[in-house]
Parts: structure tokens; sequence; C-alpha cells
């Protein structure tokens, strides 16, 4: 008692592994992954869109505008902000530039990447040049040729080998995204070949979400034992890859990854060249959002729950009040056996994979392969 | 600004940009859902906040407040000096303001 008067918070707590102090004040970098339009000239067979029209497209001066927001908040803040600009495919939008041109001018968005399926870069090669806050492009790849262009198109691969060579020539870095599930999962070897091939600076897995069009490739979801044997895989020949002193970085930067060597995980938080780090917490609700064509946000791309929308709403609105971004939060929300799991502070499971397959954001990872006692 | 006679009697809310927010027993906000000012509550702070619904009189929540610290070692004329100070805090504030009529809406305090 006798000391009631509110006190500022902002910027007074420490980083800390403790959900709530990051709940208030999100990690140095803040993370956007912003679909500027639905429209794609691709029709990938898991794509995680069920509508590839204008409609929702939002002009350039509503883009604009909410741009201010995100500078308005990440200044508030004094956070550093990461755009993922994507769709659909952003290059279809023709005044891309001008909207990429403008994100540069805002002084508390320090990176841009560019999330692309790779057909329609050669074209914008000397714009993309151009670009003084240009992180990484972002390429999706599936597998071997004949893997891919199963999945992403006939001839698909090819571009996006000759698009990786053309980018890689302009000293433009590279990533290289691959979505994970059974009929990828033996071409993880030769992805990893050909990154180190094409010099991709980057190499990331993504779990399969299946939502969108994608829903009728919930079948080929991998199941717990595959999904270890994969990720193992995958961090000894990162491992390998690093020891031999290769350039590529094979990201291992999100839930689950933990269980590849917990050890490792619980030692070296922020202290190991990225090559090497395993596991990352569950960014919902910390430092990450997904921004819609329509503005509408949502809590990650892969989770379809609306939680509100940028052209009516502040941004600071949508964060501090969700009801879906409280709930994951408060990690003792999280059911099963992410529940009292000691990796949640690096892990806290895949809540869009939870969503999609029990309906239920807060059931525990339904992929997780960690056995309980 | 409690000086005033009637002030027991108006009924006050929480302003609508306002959300306030309890995580756990220790973990208590109120957020300002237009600049982003985000304030770390003490329990009392918690407490008093989340009784301006929109409903009550000034005077039936100094009540309960009164009601749930006293017998805590506190005389209850500190109490009432807390209860004053806090209310002209959120006041001058803005975190509260006088229920319009008609004002019906949902508050956010969970």
């Amino acid at each position: 008692m006798g000391d009631c008067a509110p006190v500022m918070l902002s910027n007074q707590l420490p980083n800390s592994s403790e959900s709530a102090p990051e709940v208030v004040n999100p990690q140095k970098e803040f993370y956007f992954q912003w679909h500027i339009t639905d429209k794609c000239n691709l029709r990938c067979e898991h794509c995680y869109q069920d509508d590839y029209s204008q409609s929702s497209e939002l002009p350039l001066e509503d883009l604009k505008e909410i741009a201010r927001k995100i500078e308005f908040t990440l200044e508030k803040w004094g956070k550093e902000g990461r755009i993922g600009v994507t769709g659909g495919e952003p290059f279809v939008r023709k005044d891309l530039f001008d909207f990429l041109e403008f994100l540069e001018h805002q002084p508390h968005i320090t990176k841009i990447g560019i999330l692309s399926n790779g057909t329609l870069i050669k074209e914008n090669i000397e714009s993309i040049k151009k670009l003084t806050k240009l992180h990484y492009i972002q390429l999706s790849i599936e597998g071997t040729r004949e893997t891919n262009d199963g999945i992403r198109g006939k001839g698909i691969f090819d571009k996006v080998i000759e698009t990786t060579q053309l980018l890689k020539s302009e000293n433009v870095p590279v990533r290289w995204m691959v979505t994970l599930h059974k009929k990828n999962a033996a071409d993880v070897a030769g992805v990893i070949d050909l990154a180190l091939e094409n010099k991709v600076d980057t190499l990331t897995f993504e779990r399969l979400v299946p939502e969108g069009s994608g829903k009728s490739f919930a079948d080929y979801i991998l199941s717990t034992a595959e999904l270890e044997k994969v990720f193992s895989y995958i961090v000894k020949r990162s491992d390998a890859e690093f020891a031999k002193g290769s350039p590529l970085a094979i990201l291992k930067l999100r839930t689950l990854w933990v269980l590849c060597d917990p050890q490792r995980a619980e030692n070296s938080v922020g202290c190991l060249p990225l090559e090497k780090e395993v596991g990352a917490s569950c960014s919902i609700g910390i430092d990450s959002l997904s921004i819609l064509p329509d503005a509408t946000v949502l809590p990650c791309r892969r989770l379809p729950i609306p939680i509100g929308n940028l052209k009516n709403e502040s941004l600071f609105k949508i964060w501090y009040t969700s009801k879906v971004l409280w709930d994951i939060r408060n990690k003792k929300n999280i059911k099963g056996k992410c529940n009292n799991c000691e990796y949640i502070p690096r892990c806290g499971g895949c809540r869009a994979t939870a969503y999609a397959l029990t309906g239920d954001y807060l059931a525990e990872d339904p992929q997780c392969w960690k056995k309980t006692t | 600004m409690l000086e005033k006679n009637d002030i027991n009697k108006s009924v006050m809310k929480l302003a609508d940009n306002q959300f306030l927010y309890r995580l756990d027993d220790s973990l208590m906000w109120l957020f300002d859902t237009d600049t982003g000012e985000c304030w770390d509550l003490n329990e009392s702070s918690y407490f008093a906040l989340s009784l301006f619904d929109g409903k009550r009189t000034v005077g039936e929540i100094r009540q309960l407040y009164i009601e749930k610290y006293l017998g805590s070692g506190v005389s209850k004329e500190i109490i009432m000096e807390d209860f004053k100070s806090l209310i002209n805090q959120f006041i001058t504030a803005n975190v509260i303001t006088q229920k319009e009529m008609g004002d019906e809406q949902e508050l956010g305090v969970k």
C-alpha cells in the first residue's frame, strides 16, 4: 500500500526466457512478414493460400500508410524492423519497387527480405541492385528437379537455379526455403548439395502446415519419427559443413530443432555462430506478425486466425489486446506434453501445426517426438 | 479532483484506448493502444482499475477498495488517501474517463 503509482515499463525489463517480459519488451528485432498480394504466377500443391485473386490487394498509398504505422511502433519500442515482403508472388506487383523504396526510407526498418518463387527476378535485377537495405532474397525450392517441378510446376527448378546464379553474380544474398513433407524428405541431402554448388548463403527448412490449398496435402505431413530423422540428418550435415568451413548457413532456428541437441541449445543461447545454433521459441506474440494483402493481421502466416486489421487499427492495439497472442504468450496455457516441457524457452511447439492438425492452437505440437515419462 | 462533492457519485470507466491485462499474480499491465505506453501495475493499482467498469460509481469502487485492504495492517484513513491519490493520477493521465450517456460499450478489462 502507499505505492500505487503505475510505473513506466518500457525497456526496464531484461531479456529473459520468461514469457512475460518479452511480451511488452519485444526483442531487438521485430519481424513482419508482409504479403502485399495474393496474385501468383504459380500454383504450388502445398501452398497455404487458397485465393489467388487481386480483390484484396491494397493500393500503394494504403501500403505506405501501414508502413508508417509500423515505423511509428518501432520507434516507440526502440526496435529495429525486419520486413519480409512476399505474396503470392511479390514481383507480380508493378509498384513493388515504389513500395520497397518507401520502406527503405523508414529509419527503423533496417532490413528488407523479399520472399519469392524466383521466376520473375531476371527482369527486375537492375532495380534489385539499387536496394540498400536488402537483407536477402528468399527463393522457394522443394527438392531436386523432379521433386520440385512435381510440386511447383514444370521448368521451375531450372528457373530457380538460374535466378540463384544471377543474384549471386550480382552479390545479392540468397536464401533457399524448403517446405518439408513426405514428398521431399528424401531430397534433403540433394538440396543441401545443390545449395552448396550454387553458393546459396542460407538454407532454411520449414515444416509443412496444411492450410489453404495445402489442406489437401495433409496426408504428406511427416510423422514424428520421420521428422526426427530428417531434422537429425540436417543438424549433422550442417555441423559437418560448418566444420569444413562451408559458407552455407543452414538455419535451425525454429521449434523442435532443440530436440536434436538439447545440451547445445541450453548452453549456447546467443553465443554460438548462427550455423551452430539449434532451436528457437515460436515467435508468435514475442517478436513477429504477419500482414495479409488486405491488411488483416495474423499471429503467423501459417496460423490463419485474424487478430486485427492495420487499415483501421493501431499496431499497438492489435499487439496488446489480442486474446490469441496473450493465450500463446502465457506458456502455461500450452497443453499436453508441451505444457511442462523443459525446452519451452527454445521451442514451445509450433502453434500453427497444432491448430492445423487439431483445431486448437494451444494443443501440444503433434509432430514432437520427445518421449514423455 | 476528488475533493469535489459529486465525484463519488460519478460513474467512470477505463478510457477506450486503455487495455488492462493480468498475466499472473505478479505481472499486470495497462496499455495505451494509441501511444504504445505500457504501465507496470502493482496489485492495488490493478485492482482499482479493474473495478472501473462503467457501471459502478467512484464511491462504490472506493468502498470495495477499502474493504479489500482493510485488515491488512493499514488504517482506513491511509487506504482512503491512497485511493484518492491513485484515482487522481488515473484521471490526470486520462486513464479513466467520465462515462458518457449511452456509452455502454465493452471495456478492455480482463
